[in-house]
């Protein structure tokens, strides 16, 4: 480390670029102290003529930031639960006992649990199922998934959803990637009070939805994810960013953006965001990159548009993309294109008059 | 905008109930000591506090949440099991840190290989947009902070999040990540300067010949 005073002499020949990668330099940029503050700025004044690469070089240094990703408060809870009674069972109170118990008792021990164990092995060891269930979709290609409390879930295109197994006593919990439409069983019965297996949350990286009993379509896209509420009461939340809770009115749509960290808010119609589910791919004046986006994500093919001016172009009203045969047609007829296939990737090319 | 934090700072988010310090490497400290202890208190808090860092660390790989939580808690319970040895580990922190991302690497590549594709493993990739310029930053700042980032390798980029983000020393990234940081970090520096040259020049070069028209007039 290049701290001390001896060193002081060094920094007058240091060129703006030597302070950036200086350990010693950047510490005091991140984290400043009483120390480092008194020495860089007794360093400036005596040498004032080089005080502006230090001031820059600061300023470059502290204009770099980092996106930062947070997991759910409750993800990090449950997880805490679950190595601490992991430990507790492992070395837990039988160990203790053990080392308190005579032999003779030992005996005893060893012999009942080998007599439980066989009775478990002779009676059946009902399986329990798999911890959860995945479910994948490739481009192209729905699924529909029924969930065992009645929950109904279409998965679209290029999607990978989780269910973990029920569990007593724990609310039902499925994580999304891509997009999928939930149609959520009302298990609740006393709306004073929410026990905890009634409840219904939906994970992506960005957003917790949490869900009373509903139909709902979330769209996890390229950092982005949207959710639209058709029917019921679901409340939003964000993972780890201090930003209170959404309540969700039917009909409105909420886009949050994990890359820059921000929501947007509106009202829709509700059917046109969840209009896929009857294999219909409906989008509502869609510009053409919008258009492009939607069809490389759901048909796995890579599209490219020549003229990018093109791309704000807005479609007007509704346009139904349930092939990619079909979508390609409309598209080249509207925009005077023409599709030319190249290395497993679709160009589209303006056609000369 | 608040998602965006200097390094080391966002640790003030960590509130102990039992060990107010200002720095949080001397709290740490003093949590690592009272696992080594027994004290499960103190490993839960680090347990959390590891957690939430570790997971930050882990989405810029993958988008997979699943994996990042498995290769999460098997590492935070090897943190108990390891109790006894805590003390022999200099920088319980960082070797935590490093192990959790050779594991979840690990199960990336073997995540891929389940998908049956005949595709290569792909290298970890540190996501490109994980680095970004600040808002307030101006406009000549921005574009050059966005120019040398451009330039950097996935692995380049790891290493300016493990030293500016999670504050660890250039010989400890260096260690974790088996290359030479100081190299990395002179690449970025001199990518800065040199855009800041290229974007100067244009005048300079003017003034210079219209000097060099005027001596020969």
């Amino acid at each position: 480390m290049t701290g001390n005073n001896d060193c002081r002499q060094a920094y007058a020949s240091f060129s703006e670029e030597d302070f950036i990668s200086d350990e010693y330099f950047q510490n005091w940029v991140f984290t400043p102290d009483a120390k480092s503050n008194q020495f860089w700025n007794r360093w400036m004044a005596e040498h004032t003529d080089k005080k502006h690469i230090v001031v820059n070089a600061k300023k470059m240094l502290q204009h770099i930031g980092f996106k930062e990703d947070w997991p759910a408060e409750e993800r990090v809870q449950a997880s805490l639960r679950q190595a601490l009674a992991h430990i507790e069972q492992r070395e837990g109170r039988l160990k203790g006992i053990w080392r308190r118990m005579d032999s003779l008792w030992k005996a005893a021990a060893v012999f009942v649990l080998v007599a439980g164990l066989s009775a478990v092995l002779y009676f059946g060891l009902r399986p329990a199922g798999p911890l959860e269930m995945v479910y994948t979709t490739d481009y192209g290609k729905m699924k529909s998934v029924k969930l065992p409390d009645g929950t109904a879930i279409v998965l679209n295109a290029n999607s990978k959803l989780r269910v973990k197994r029920a569990r007593k006593n724990k609310p039902r919990e499925v994580w999304l990637e891509g997009e999928a439409f939930f149609t959520v069983s009302h298990l609740n019965r006393d709306p004073r009070k929410v026990e905890e297996h009634e409840r219904f949350l939906v994970y992506t990286s960005g957003l917790t939805v949490e869900v009373l009993g509903t139909s709902f379509n979330i769209r996890k896209r390229r950092g982005k994810t949207e959710v639209v509420l058709q029917e019921g009461k679901i409340m939003v939340s964000y993972n780890g960013l201090n930003k209170p809770a959404v309540v969700m009115q039917p009909g409105d749509l909420l886009v949050y953006d994990s890359l820059i960290q921000q929501v947007a808010r509106k009202t829709i119609v509700a059917e046109n965001y969840t209009a896929w589910t009857k294999k219909k791919l409906i989008l509502y004046d869609p510009s053409l990159k919008e258009i492009i986006s939607y069809l490389e994500d759901n048909f796995g093919k890579r599209i490219v548009l020549e003229d990018k001016a093109l791309g704000a172009r807005k479609m007007e009203g509704p346009i139904l993309l349930d092939t990619l045969e079909d979508a390609l047609f409309v598209l080249t007829t509207v925009y005077n294109l023409s599709v030319v296939e190249k290395d497993s990737s679709l160009i589209l090319r303006t056609d000369q008059k | 905008m608040d998602s965006v934090f200097y390094p080391k700072l966002l640790i003030a988010i960590f509130v102990s109930k039992h060990y107010i310090y200002s720095d949080t490497t001397v709290l740490l400290d003093h949590l690592w000591t009272d696992i080594a202890v027994g004290d499960k208190e103190a490993y839960s808090e680090v347990y959390v506090y590891c957690y939430r860092r570790f997971y930050n660390y882990g989405c810029k790989f993958t988008d997979d949440v699943s994996l990042i939580e498995d290769a999460l808690q098997e590492v935070l319970i090897k943190v108990w099991e390891l109790r006894h040895k805590l003390q022999s580990i200099d920088a319980p922190y960082t070797y935590f840190l490093t192990v959790f991302r050779n594991d979840l690497i690990k199960r990336m590549q073997l995540a891929h290989k389940a998908r049956l594709t005949h595709s290569p493993e792909p290298e970890p990739d540190f996501s490109i947009d994980s680095i970004i310029v600040k808002r307030e930053a101006d406009e000549l700042t921005r574009r050059q902070i966005k120019a040398a980032l451009a330039g950097l390798t996935p692995r380049q980029r790891e290493a300016i999040f493990l030293r500016f983000y999670e504050g660890l020393s250039y010989a400890e990234v260096s260690e974790m990540m088996g290359i030479s940081v100081k190299a990395v970090y002179k690449l970025m520096a001199r990518s800065l300067c040199q855009l800041k040259e290229s974007l100067s020049i244009p005048l300079a070069s003017v003034l210079c010949l219209l000097r060099a028209i005027n001596a020969s007039l």
